[in-house]
């Protein structure tokens, strides 16, 4: 069976300057992977340029086993996103929106409109269905951004920073749905800032560094015995304690 | 500190690469010279005429009367096309420590960059009067310190108006109270018109050119007319409009707009709304119904879009009903009549819905490019939502022409609906360019946004774009034959058809190949000053 994500040799230059640098990736499908990196790592370049967002400067991009852009529409019919930014209406209703969402997909309104309530009780949103998405906090904005990524039950999920700004008990809701996902059989690619969330719920990973690939494999070869996986990122990253150069800030 | 609030936003300001926002730098910097232009043309023919020594006798009434409508212009402009022009986001300053009277300093120094045309007017004015040999270089220092102090006072005022407004917006139920006030105030004069008032001189102790006016004292200080009396008339207006523009800046600055914005209720699920919303689902299939139905629910939930419809009902009777009042004897000319306000009501709503399409969706829009569908029918489904919405106007405009003794038979509803939908196609067309070429961001919360000149162009532009249905209405009237009339329409239909589908592909190509400077437009936010 083809990968769940193929990338190979993806660059994205800006002025330039490359973003993402020669970037190669196979993601098993099945698999819980993470994508890890400092800020401006180019980790959402990666995650854009796989959702179709932006086309990549050169190299190419397999998912599901379908070669992007070629089969675009194919692909994003199989995919659930969670950008980065914002991909919420704010004047429609939490149920308005994934009913809508629903029927982006292709699903029969009843359908959608049945999912779509059954979705924002799963993610204890039923209460907050009919008001509008602008009056809700941040992280039940994720959580809205979340369900809408399921209804059409995808079988890869790419997710930016999916946990950012939900609370203790939203985030291991999300987690519990997310795993649940993976062991009937989604594939799911994450970025996190949070390596306590990666380390838990990853079987894979992928330190993205000045837009190259620094480190990749499972979870155990990552570690490599006794690390933890935030030793290993400092390790390959690098960590410059420049604010000791600072001195009026000592 | 101001120097460097400035310069924040001058750096937040700087263009971003891309072909797309390059255009929209250059189509912005040709609107803004087309106005300039425009507005030194007036300046021009009000230099020669207060140049000439004997049409002084009339100075006072002209020069009140043109400094009346320099003040409507400043005062009513950006009201009326919710665009205040650049503003200073209190919500991003107020964090640093800034005195309150800085922040207001740099506040009245955008609201005067943001009327420059007026000042070009006013210069115009000046040069007239001292090389008006009855007044001359001598009367340089009454001249200059009337136009100043008219400009203070515009610049106050505006500042207060402004602060007044962003707090009115916040609170839902003010935004359609006010929207109902500046209606009533608009039709007074208009009705006043059309109602025979039998004894007219009683409204003459308040025409414009009477002396309490802060306009006409400051006419009377320029042109040395009681000019003690004058300039301490025109100071206390000028501390009125200081009172009034820093009392309400500092209400602003202490009002809590998320306790004072009313709480959303609960939208019902199956009221008669929700019924209209589903309508599209009965005609068409998904995805544009359900991007039809997603731009209805949107639309009406923004107060900002709520008003510029009422507008596109309304403001077409007040424009036009004056001048159709005194044609009453000439059905010729009202013929017109219904199409030209349909027309209108479409420009009107052509700022926050064709013309920048993506505005309101903000980094949403990504969603056309996410999901499984075509980017083609997401721009038509905002073009059919608009078109939807002008089903209603058009009736609601015939019902009030009706009561204006405008004709509006069933056979001229029916034109104007097919001059609404030729003219929506040569619209559309352009409107989908420009959406994705110059998409800006617009925060439904705020009004400081997009230009009041981009649609004043537009409105200016209307006849050549309109050209194949004005050849229609002339050639009915040269022909009288209602014959050549549909068929020209029907050429008419027939190239704006073209003209769409070749819009829609061009628009769609740009889109898809700009999608990533597309998106970025969208996102971007302000910087410390917000900015049309």
């Amino acid at each position: 069976m083809s990968p769940a994500i193929a990338v190979h040799d993806l660059r994205k230059v800006y002025e330039g300057k490359a973003a993402v640098d020669g970037l190669s990736l196979t993601v098993p499908r099945g698999s819980f992977f993470g994508f890890l990196g400092p800020n401006g790592a180019g980790k959402s370049t990666t995650i854009r340029m796989l959702t179709g967002l932006i086309p990549p400067t050169s190299g190419t991009i397999e998912l599901l086993g379908l070669p992007m852009p070629a089969d675009e529409t194919a692909i994003k019919q199989r995919i659930g996103l969670v950008p980065d930014d914002s991909l919420l209406f704010d004047r429609l209703t939490g149920l308005e929106f994934l009913e809508f969402v629903g029927r982006m997909y292709s699903l029969p309104r009843p359908m959608a409109r049945q999912r779509a309530a059954e979705l924002l009780e799963l993610f204890e949103l039923a209460d907050q269905g009919r008001k509008i998405i602008a009056e809700y906090s941040k992280g039940m904005r994720k959580r809205v951004a979340m369900a809408a990524s399921l209804i059409h039950k995808p079988e890869l999920f790419l997710m930016d920073e999916p946990f950012e700004g939900v609370d203790a008990v939203g985030a291991r809701l999300m987690k519990d749905i997310l795993l649940d996902q993976v062991k009937n059989g989604a594939t799911i690619f994450l970025t996190s800032h949070v390596l306590e969330v990666v380390e838990r719920l990853c079987d894979h990973a992928a330190i993205i560094n000045d837009g190259r690939i620094v480190a990749e494999g499972s979870m155990a070869e990552l570690r490599n015995g006794s690390e933890t996986l935030e030793d290993v990122f400092v390790r390959t990253v690098g960590a410059d304690k420049a604010y000791e150069k600072l001195e009026w800030l000592g | 500190m101001i120097r460097a609030i400035l310069w924040a936003q001058f750096l937040s300001m700087r263009l971003r690469k891309g072909g797309g926002v390059r255009g929209s730098a250059i189509f912005s910097a040709i609107t803004g010279l087309f106005f300039y232009v425009m507005f030194a043309f007036f300046a021009w023919v009000l230099e020669m005429l207060f140049s000439r020594p004997e049409a002084s006798g009339h100075f006072v009434d002209v020069l009140s009367g043109v400094l009346l409508i320099a003040m409507l212009y400043w005062q009513l402009a950006p009201v009326i096309t919710a665009s205040f022009g650049a503003s200073i986001d209190l919500r991003k300053l107020m964090a640093y420590p800034i005195p309150r009277g800085k922040l207001f300093q740099v506040e009245l120094l955008l609201r005067a960059m943001t009327s420059f045309d007026v000042v070009i007017v006013l210069t115009g004015i000046c040069t007239g009067l001292m090389r008006n040999r009855l007044y001359g270089a001598a009367a340089a220092p009454y001249i200059i310190s009337g136009a100043l102090t008219f400009v203070a006072m515009n610049v106050l005022l505006s500042a207060g108006i402004r602060a007044l407004l962003e707090r009115f917006f916040l609170r839902t139920r003010f935004k359609e109270l006010f929207f109902l006030i500046l209606v009533l105030v608009s039709l007074t004069p208009q009705l006043l018109l059309l109602s025979n008032v039998k004894q007219p001189a009683a409204l003459l102790r308040f025409a414009p050119s009477q002396a309490f006016w802060p306009w006409a004292t400051m006419a009377r200080l320029m042109l040395r007319d009681s000019p003690g009396m004058s300039a301490v008339a025109a100071g206390l207006w000028v501390v009125v409009a200081f009172a009034f523009g820093r009392s309400q800046f500092e209400r602003t600055l202490s009002f809590d707009g998320s306790t004072a914005k009313k709480r959303e209720k609960e939208l019902a699920p199956d009221g008669l709304v929700e019924r209209i919303f589903r309508l599209p689902s009965r005609f068409l299939k998904d995805p544009l119904a359900a991007l039809i139905e997603k731009e209805l629910r949107t639309l009406s939930r923004i107060a900002r879009f709520r008003m510029a419809y009422g507008m596109s009902c309304f403001f077409g009777i007040i424009l036009f009903a004056p001048a159709l009042h005194r044609q009453r004897g000439n059905p010729g000319i009202l013929q017109y009549a219904l199409p030209l306000m349909a027309v209108y009501g479409l420009l009107v709503l052509g700022q926050i819905t064709y013309w920048n399409s993506f505005g309101f969706d903000r980094t949403a829009a990504q969603g056309y490019f996410c999901w499984p569908i075509r980017f083609r029918d997401a721009l038509i489904a905002k073009n059919l939502t608009v078109m939807a919405l002008m089903v209603p106007q058009i009736l609601l405009v015939s019902l009030v022409a009706h009561a204006f003794h405008i004709p509006s038979s069933p056979g001229k509803v029916l034109e104007t609906f097919a001059v609404m939908i030729i003219a929506g196609l040569f619209w559309f067309a352009l409107g989908n360019i420009f959406s994705v070429r110059m998409p800006r961001a617009m925060d439904p919360d705020r009004m400081n946004q997009m230009s009041n000149k981009l649609q004043a162009l537009t409105i200016l532009a209307a006849p050549v774009v309109l050209l194949p249905v004005v050849l229609a209405y002339w050639a009915r009237a040269v022909f009288d034959n209602e014959l050549v009339f549909v068929g020209i329409m029907i050429v008419a239909a027939i190239l704006g058809a073209i003209f769409y589908k070749v819009g829609l592909d061009s628009a769609v190509e740009s889109a898809v190949a700009n999608r990533e400077s597309m998106l970025l437009e969208l996102a971007r936010a302000d910087g410390p000053v917000s900015v049309t």
